[in-house]
């Protein structure tokens, strides 16, 4: 570890922490729809919007009308989605002439990019045209933040809003946090990639001579393989920079190209890696201090904001100091960071960006549900590793995906007042209103579908040699590690991947989708339910048995109740993977 | 064939999807009758 990485480690964190205030408010503002300066440009857009398709604009919406409409919008755009996919060969922009998307790699890219996970089980620029790519997945990167933006708000009003039956209505604050929000942080985004050289075209694959020709080995029939002689490159090219910015503060994750943000086009130099990272936070950041402001106590919003950032510095420092230790199976070999080196395990990382960058930027996008990375996670040491596992499976609630992260976490903040309650003895009450039984069966539901998608799918995987474990391309605790990632990743929205498990097979395709699909939307639908039945509630003044919600203690009882439901949970299985893959590393056996 | 079938559980996954949530607020209700 150097101190050039921690600085930039705390200055990230730093710039994160100046800019919550400004967008939480600017976000408030926007969904409390009061006036901002954007607008005289989006609100005539706006209402041209609902009146071109019927929206009335003042019409609220009680929760499981909320629910509906944004399931149906889900799942239409989810067809849509699918359908461009499967006639892509047939439709314009696609210079490469790329065959049709086959079924079951389209279904599970549909619904992928509909859940906001964006896992890839393709080579994007051999597998998407331009217009796939546009159309059918960039759009769905606004969308689907969107969508969780406009939860988290739903979720918040539930909360600040007493004795009424609605949550606010779903076409408009989906509608909102598209225009008001997403459209013009990724301009300005946009553009400052391209002032790093991120690609924005919409030309053919460039091709270019090799100075010196290659020579490889393809597998032929019948196991036999054939040597083939390389002298061209062909370079990919497209529409890279509009939807690198999406992918970063939608959360999205999900790369132009196969190497997402380690490849030069997407990610070129360490300024753009750094405004990648900072735009992973933004949003999510932001809507703990939205929080704040729409309940009228900011303080509880900081409260919320310190349990994140907690986990997330004890994320990337477990992390970093993971990556910077030498190789234990390396003997006589100098690992020592120097002038001349980074030390440490550099395995799967960008020399530009080294293991501190490396290191912060695996951390934010497994905190964030974001999945982009700029370093192969599979060659992770396997502590390193572990902690990006954990970080997801503590429910992607460290900042979070864009909006998933603050519903997920004020799930877990009802939990921790009910669990107090219970510890003192009196009715829990969160900011005024009461937590009643039917709250903490919705919490629980939503707690328990988590674990049991990944558990059940890892499980099922792990008994089939012929299914599950063929596509395996590590053996032992490892192979476990990388199943484990996949359906952590899918149920956690996230989309990243320990890439030695080849998931592009008809069982990872469908149980992925079908895991991505329930750990989206069969946990919003509990969550809903507890909004909608806390908006009701009448404001019980506060007393002496009232918990606070703004202190330290509360912020201790938030973590421990994370990480306790977390480690409960997923303790046995991470022992049989990456914690035995470290053990065993050290008596020199790797996989 | 697969097409059929790909299309058919996106739509079965979002109408067992809005069922669950009538099934939530279902016990809500019935909740709040006892």
């Amino acid at each position: 570890m150097t101190a050039n990485g921690w600085f930039q480690i705390i200055l990230f964190f730093a710039i994160i922490l100046v800019l919550t205030k400004p967008v939480g408010i600017y976000m408030a503002r926007v969904f409390e729809r009061e006036h901002t300066f954007v607008d005289p440009l989006f609100r005539p857009l706006e209402r041209l919007l609902y009146k071109s398709t019927g929206i009335d604009e003042d019409r609220e919406m009680r929760w499981t009308e909320y629910a509906v409409a944004m399931l149906l919008f889900s799942g239409v755009s989810m067809l849509v989605t699918y359908a461009i996919e499967r006639l892509q060969h047939w439709l314009p922009w696609n210079p490469e002439h790329l065959a049709n998307v086959v079924p079951a790699l389209a279904f599970n890219t549909a619904a992928s990019f509909t859940t906001n996970t964006n896992w890839q089980a393709y080579t994007p620029e051999a597998t998407m045209s331009y217009l796939t790519q546009m159309a059918a997945l960039a759009t769905h990167n606004f969308f689907s933040a969107a969508v969780g933006i406009a939860l988290a708000i739903a979720f918040i009003r539930g909360i600040s809003r007493r004795e009424m039956k609605t949550l606010g209505n779903f076409w408009v604050d989906a509608t909102r946090a598209t225009l008001w929000i997403l459209v013009p942080a990724c301009i300005v985004l946009a553009l400052l990639l391209v002032s790093q050289g991120v690609v924005q075209n919409f030309r053919p694959y460039d091709h270019a001579r090799l100075l010196q020709a290659q020579t490889v080995s393809v597998p032929g029939p019948n196991g036999s393989s054939t040597t083939q002689r390389i002298t061209t490159q062909t370079i990919a090219q497209g529409p890279v920079a509009s939807q690198e910015a999406i992918k970063m503060l939608g959360t999205n994750g999900g790369g132009f190209f196969n190497a997402n943000s380690a490849h030069p086009f997407e990610n070129p130099t360490p300024v753009s890696n750094f405004l990648e990272m900072l735009s992973i936070f933004l949003i999510p950041a932001g809507l703990t201090a939205t929080l704040g402001e729409m309940v009228k106590s900011p303080r509880h919003g900081w409260a919320v904001f310190t349990a994140m950032a907690v986990l997330f510095f004890v994320g990337v420092a477990t992390v970093y100091w993971a990556e910077s230790q030498p190789n234990p199976l390396l003997h006589g070999v100098n690992q020592h960071v120097s002038a001349q080196q980074s030390g440490g395990n550099m395995e799967g990382k960008e020399v530009r960006f080294g293991i501190a960058d490396s290191a912060l930027f695996a951390t934010a996008t497994t905190d964030a549900s974001c999945g982009a990375v700029n370093s192969m996670h599979d060659s992770f040491m396997p502590l390193g590793g572990m902690v990006l596992l954990v970080n997801m499976m503590l429910g992607e609630v460290i900042f979070g995906g864009v909006g998933a992260g603050m519903y997920g976490m004020l799930m877990f903040v009802v939990l921790a007042v009910f669990i107090a309650g219970l510890m003192v003895g009196r009715t829990p009450e969160y900011l005024g209103k009461k937590i009643e039984s039917y709250d903490v069966q919705m919490v629980m539901l939503y707690v328990l579908i988590f674990p049991l998608l990944i558990l059940g799918f890892s499980a099922i995987s792990v008994l089939m040699p012929n299914i599950g474990l063929a596509s395996l391309g590590n053996a032992g605790p490892h192979g476990l590690s990388e199943i484990l990632y996949a359906y952590t990743s899918a149920a956690g929205n996230n989309g990243s991947a320990f890439a030695g498990l080849n998931a592009n097979t008809h069982w990872y395709n469908l149980t992925l989708a079908v895991t991505m699909l329930c750990g989206r939307f069969l946990m919003i639908v509990p969550m809903l339910a507890v909004a909608g039945n806390l908006v009701e509630k009448k404001l019980t003044p506060p007393s002496l048995g009232t918990f606070p919600v703004h202190t330290p203690l509360f912020t201790v009882l938030l973590l421990g109740v994370i990480l306790i439901v977390g480690a409960l949970t997923f303790f046995p299985a991470l022992s049989l993977g990456p914690i035995l893959e470290h053990l065993l590393l050290h008596t020199g056996r790797t996989f | 064939m697969w097409d059929f079938g790909m299309v058919a559980l996106s739509i079965a996954f979002f109408f067992v999807a809005i069922c669950y949530s009538g099934l939530c607020d279902g016990l809500r209700n019935k909740e709040e009758e006892q």
